[in-house]
């Protein structure tokens, strides 16, 4: 999975147009997938220190 | 039978079961956690529209004579279609020169800035807003109500991140993620910005998972105009609660409430012990009533609503009940190590590894959600349980470590006597690491409070203190102390 780029300024931000707005929800959207390998990581971390913990036995 | 042998085994299993409610909040935690990937799939966003309804913004105001110019300025700067944004300040009788700077405003934003007085201020921030509330309803033109505080700043695009929810009918109100943005931030900003990292992008996320939102952040929140009317067109005024029983009240009327993580306003919070005890006191005694107050909803699956689920129930009585639970823990473990059992250290071990993992899991996963907080704030990531909390969590994880392999590089060795008073300290921590936080309240306002107060909340933990003001609720609750408005002194240190 690859980060989106940034979406362009709209010209006039006080109505951006349907466009950019779905387009921002669409981005926004995309951005929630990445909980999941953040999760993977913050649990992997936890991983590690048990088998440490079983490894060496201290 | 023997009697002795016989009681000895029921009171271990009750001892047992003491250590046990000491799981259950950390069990809880954890699964709540592992509901936030799923938000990933599980969102709002596919019923999300572009949509700008007509908002009223409705600030409540009392001595903002330092922030409120800056907020207007701000609000009226929105990304917003300024014919559909209209700011009423609520000049809560103040004694300062807000009338002054907020009469100046109306006359530089005309038809969009509106300073309303309350002659009789004081009564509290609900009274306050239901000032404002009855104002706007009486015309059609307010489609959306925004309820903010004085000084809370909303990033450009926050609003319109907001009300693009309200593109599908179903959702009643939605709440922005409240961001600690204090420019001259010291060890309690930071501790308060990452706990609320790990209370709003992470666990209000889970809560969007469960389709139950706990609580609207209080200077964020965004109400349709029929889930206002819906709920009685005005703000509770019975409790200290207004915003949960808010929330509460809009989704058992079958309104969904949405939690935005992507719409960040900016809010400055206390930078005192003692600041944040009153602000949080008034927090938990609220919650205490709310709890009460919707004794009929919990653990009681409804169609109309998900408050009742048992998923809900079992995170909002794990944090209520967190302080109490801790203590019990605290008492079963002293108890079984009393009486000699083998048990005491399996099952010290187990919940403190649970434990470990748990806040390991929680702050790792937490610490990714908001990067500038984190990088901010990485002594209080790495720190948040305490520093005695985490060498009894090392204690428990490698034992050899502390017990013999530490004191051996110093050439010194545990007696017998010396492990026991060691052992003893350690089950009893819990307890005590709340009596230190409340010794650091005191030590606070002392000569040597600035260096000693930060270092003593660093040795037992930010989470220590929380569950010492909320046990200090119950207290509050049972001797019927007056509820009164404390308001949290605001100072204008809040910067884009």
């Amino acid at each position: 999975m690859t980060r989106r780029a940034e979406l362009p300024e709209p010209k006039d931000r006080r109505n951006p147009g349907e466009e950019f707005l779905a387009s921002e929800i669409d981005d926004n959207r995309r951005a929630e997938f990445w909980l999941i390998p953040k999760t993977f990581l913050s649990l992997a971390i936890v991983a590690a220190l048990i088998v440490l913990r079983e490894v060496f036995k201290l | 039978m023997n009697w002795f042998l016989l009681g000895t085994r029921v009171l271990e299993i009750v001892l047992l079961a003491f250590v046990a409610t000491g799981a259950i909040p950390v069990v809880v935690g954890a699964y709540s956690f592992l509901l936030i990937p799923l938000h990933a799939i599980r969102n709002h966003y596919s019923r999300a529209a572009p949509y700008f309804p007509r908002v009223a913004i409705v600030v409540p105001a009392w001595n903002e004579g330092a922030v409120i110019a800056t907020s207007i300025d701000r609000l009226m700067a929105l990304d917003y279609p300024l014919d559909r944004l209209r700011v009423y300040v609520v000049d809560d009788a103040s004694t300062d020169d807000t009338p002054r700077v907020v009469t100046a405003k109306a006359k530089q934003y005309p038809g969009s800035v509106f300073h309303l007085r309350r002659d009789k201020g004081g009564e509290g921030k609900a009274h306050t807003l239901n000032h404002g509330i009855r104002v706007v309803l009486e015309d059609d033109w307010m489609q959306a109500l925004l309820i903010m505080d004085a000084d809370v700043i909303y990033l450009p695009n926050s609003l319109r991140r907001m009300t693009r929810h309200f593109a599908d009918p179903r959702v009643g109100a939605v709440s922005a993620y409240v961001r600690e943005g204090s420019a001259d931030k010291n060890y309690l900003t930071r501790y308060i910005g990452l706990e609320y990292v790990l209370s709003q992008p992470a666990s209000r996320r889970a809560h969007n998972v469960l389709g139950a939102q706990a609580c609207l952040a209080g200077g964020a929140q965004l109400h349709t105009r029929e889930n206002l009317l819906a709920i009685g067109g005005r703000i509770d005024t019975s409790s200290l609660a207004e915003d949960t029983i808010t929330t509460f009240e809009t989704q058992l009327r079958g309104h969904r409430v949405v939690f935005e993580p992507h719409a960040v306003v900016l809010a400055e919070e206390p930078g005192s012990i003692d600041a944040l005890w009153k602000q949080r006191l008034r927090w938990a005694r609220g919650n205490v009533t709310v709890t009460a107050r919707y004794r009929k909803v919990w653990f009681r699956p409804s169609r109309t609503h998900r408050l009742g689920s048992i998923s809900f129930g079992l995170i909002w009585f794990s944090l209520y009940l967190l302080p109490i639970a801790m203590i019990v823990s605290s008492i079963g473990l002293i108890g079984l190590l009393l009486m000699h059992s083998d048990l005491a250290t399996v099952v010290f071990r187990a919940l403190w590894i649970l434990a470990a993992c748990t806040y390991i899991f929680m702050l790792g996963l937490g610490a990714q959600l908001d990067r500038r907080i984190s990088r901010q704030a990485w002594r209080e990531v790495l720190t948040f349980p305490g520093v005695i909390s985490m060498f009894i969590m090392l204690t428990a994880f490698f034992p050899g470590l502390v017990e013999r392999q530490i004191p051996a590089l110093f050439d010194v060795k545990f007696t017998q006597a010396g492990l026991f008073a060691l052992t003893e300290f350690i089950y009893t921590w819990i307890p005590f690491s709340m009596l230190g936080a409340l010794l650091a309240r005191r030590v606070e306002k002392t000569r040597i409070g600035r260096f000693l107060a930060p270092a003593m909340i660093y040795l037992v933990g930010y989470g220590s203190l929380l569950c010492a003001i909320t046990l200090d609720s119950y207290i509050k609750e049972l001797q019927r102390a007056e509820a009164k408005w404390d308001k949290t002194e605001k100072t204008g240190r809040v910067v884009l």
